[in-house]
């Protein structure tokens, strides 16, 4: 069954068009990397099925229920939940309160089963724990992102988008967190991954799709997608260490 | 750290006896009146730090709401012959309604509308109470107004209402920091910190950003109210667009989204003005009131480019604000 699809959506930012009739679909439990060159119009498709950007045509069916003209705060109580592009964790608050108001929609209604998620984020990133009254501003790099996924998981998701959660990170970093990943996919967990790491998101992907100028123009299993020229022509030239070296990243 | 806590009640206390005593200290009403006005003033900026440091967003009306209080009071009890309670509900609600009004429409945008939507609002009030015939009394203002009446207890001397404000101003200051702990805080904060982030998560930012600018005219109306109520006279002026600007200086320098900063700001400007009133004239014999709105805006520039947290923050020092060197966070990650 698909938890979400997606048909023809389109969304314009002023009056340019970033999105030109988007088309795929996620399954129950799978998950599939978004790649793309820069401003292809990935970070504007998940705000808009996060319910940020408002679409101008087009369809979203999340677990077979429209949600194309929702709230973000009615999406994020469905269970479809943002980890912004940059991070973008609260500075000024400690990791604790970063991670409440991941829980936002509950905060009242529902206080006593947050200790026990805040217990299984910190489970799932241990490195967090024993920095919860740490104003989340002075982290490194490493463990901004996972705070950040971290408040991503407190809503208590079926479906997790990601926002290139590996930029600027170090290898081992961005390897830790794709681990988490699979293992989130394993507990049931549907994840859509946009990633300007192809190499590393492929190695995690059960499918994959490719934006390119606000269209999907391929979509397919890693395996497919690694060894054609269409992917490695939407990397070449950009971003250094990634172009043209999917395949050899991936020793296929 | 408890080392830290005893020195943090002793100051307080010290504060607290300080200001209980003061008026005994104080042997001139000139000063007395100033530490009131201090007060009054702390109320309308502690409003304007909640919508400047919360909600990010600056606002050139508070002194139109200040003024809006205390208008309510003038003419509701001279003209009505209001009491002191409904007469201060009627300062605080009519502010919040028009904030209400007011920033519906802006907050929504991203863009500093706000600013520009109360700059306008600001000069417009200004003109309906220069312009509002028998009901503001024009430029000259209402006088008569009744001292301020609680249950009997009539504040008819300056001490009393000094107890009065600094009681008023503790309450608020409890209040702000209840609200500072609380959900709506917390999420304030977040939308400070990652506007975009905090939606993702379901945060209506522009609902709380209209409460946190409801809430910041209802404290300057209140302000306004316990104005009219102390100086008995009201005139047009100290309303001004020129306040509005002190009012942002004074939130600046006390340090915005904090707590003591106010009184902080307001005591630092309320001095500074003060003291330039006295200076001035030795040095520049006809200059007139423009050279302090220029040397204000100096010390507001100045302020933004050298200390633009504001003074109060260097209280909770932040001792390690750089971020971790990538190395740390390599080592956590391997001990994991
Ligand atoms: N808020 C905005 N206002 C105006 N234009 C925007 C806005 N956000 C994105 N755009 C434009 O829309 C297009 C798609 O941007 P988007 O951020 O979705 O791309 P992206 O694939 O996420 O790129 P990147 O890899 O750089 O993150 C780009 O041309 C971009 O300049
Ligand atoms: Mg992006």
């Amino acid at each position: 069954m698909n938890i979400l699809d997606v048909n023809g959506l389109k969304v314009f930012h002023g009056r340019a068009q970033a999105l030109r009739g988007v088309t795929f679909h996620a399954r129950e439990g799978e998950i599939v990397a978004v790649l793309g060159a820069n401003g292809a119009g990935k970070s504007t498709l998940l705000g808009t099925l996060s319910g940020i950007y408002a679409a101008k045509a087009g369809e979203v069916y999340f677990k077979g229920e429209p949600i194309i003209r929702q709230s973000p705060g009615y999406i994020v109580k469905q269970g479809l939940s943002l980890v912004p592009e940059h991070r973008q964790i609260f500075n000024d608050l400690t990791v604790q309160d970063n991670l409440l108001l991941g829980a936002f929609h509950r905060y009242i209604k529902d206080k006593g089963t947050l200790s026990e998620d805040m217990e299984r984020v910190l489970g799932i990133f241990p490195a967090l724990r024993g920095r919860e009254r740490q104003t989340a501003g002075i982290l490194s790099g490493g463990l901004q992102q996972m705070l950040a996924i971290g408040r991503g998981l407190m809503a208590r998701p079926k479906l997790l988008m990601l926002d290139e959660p590996s930029i600027g990170l170090a290898p081992i970093v961005v390897r830790e967190i794709m681990e988490v990943l699979s293992k989130l996919r394993e507990d049931g967990t549907t994840i859509i991954l946009v990633e300007q790491n192809a190499a590393a998101a492929l190695r995690v992907a059960d499918r994959a799709i490719v934006i390119e100028r606000g269209q999907v123009i391929i979509s397919g299993k890693p395996s497919e997608l690694v060894n054609d020229e269409r992917v490695q022509h939407a990397y070449l030239g950009r971003t250094g260490g990634h172009a043209g070296n999917v395949a050899v990243a991936f020793g296929y | 750290m408890p080392r830290g806590n005893l020195m943090k009640y002793l100051f307080i206390a010290a504060a607290g006896i300080g200001f209980v005593v003061l008026p005994f200290v104080l042997k001139s009403n000139y000063l007395l009146s100033i530490f009131i006005v201090i007060g009054i003033y702390a109320l309308v900026v502690q409003g304007l730090g909640i919508i400047m440091g919360y909600a990010g967003q600056v606002s050139f009306g508070q002194a139109a709401f200040f003024g809006i209080g205390a208008y309510a009071v003038a003419i509701l009890t001279t003209h009505y012959h209001w009491g002191t309670i409904p007469a201060l509900l009627a300062a605080t609600v009519l502010p919040s309604l028009v904030a209400a009004v007011i920033g519906r429409p802006t907050l929504k945008l991203k863009e500093h509308y706000l600013a520009l939507a109360t700059l306008a609002f600001g000069l417009l009030v200004h003109i309906i109470f220069s312009e509002g015939g028998e009901l503001t009394g024009g430029p000259s203002g209402l006088t008569g107004i009744p001292y301020l009446n609680i249950g009997g207890f009539v504040f008819n001397r300056d001490y009393k209402f000094y107890y009065l404000v600094w009681a008023v101003v503790v309450l608020v200051f409890l209040g702000v920091r209840n609200l500072d702990r609380s959900r709506i805080g917390r999420s304030l904060r977040a939308i400070r910190d990652s506007e975009v982030a905090a939606e993702a998560n379901g945060i209506n930012s522009a609902a709380l950003k209209l409460k946190a600018f409801v809430f910041s005219a209802f404290l300057a109306g209140l302000g306004g109210g316990i104005y009219a109520y102390y100086v008995t006279f009201i005139s047009p002026a100290p309303f001004s667009f020129n306040i509005s600007i002190q009012f942002v200086l004074m939130a600046v320098i006390g340090g915005l989204g904090t707590i003591c900063g106010p009184v902080l700001g307001v005591g630092l400007v309320v001095a500074l003005g003060e003291a330039l009133r006295w200076l001035v004239p030795l040095v520049i014999p006809h200059a007139g009131g423009e050279y302090q709105i220029i040397f204000f805006g100096l010390i507001l520039v100045l302020a933004m480019i050298f200390k633009p947290e504001g003074l109060s923050t260097g209280w909770r020092k932040i001792t390690d604000s750089e971020k971790a060197e990538e190395t740390g966070l390599l080592e956590t990650s391997a001990n994991t």
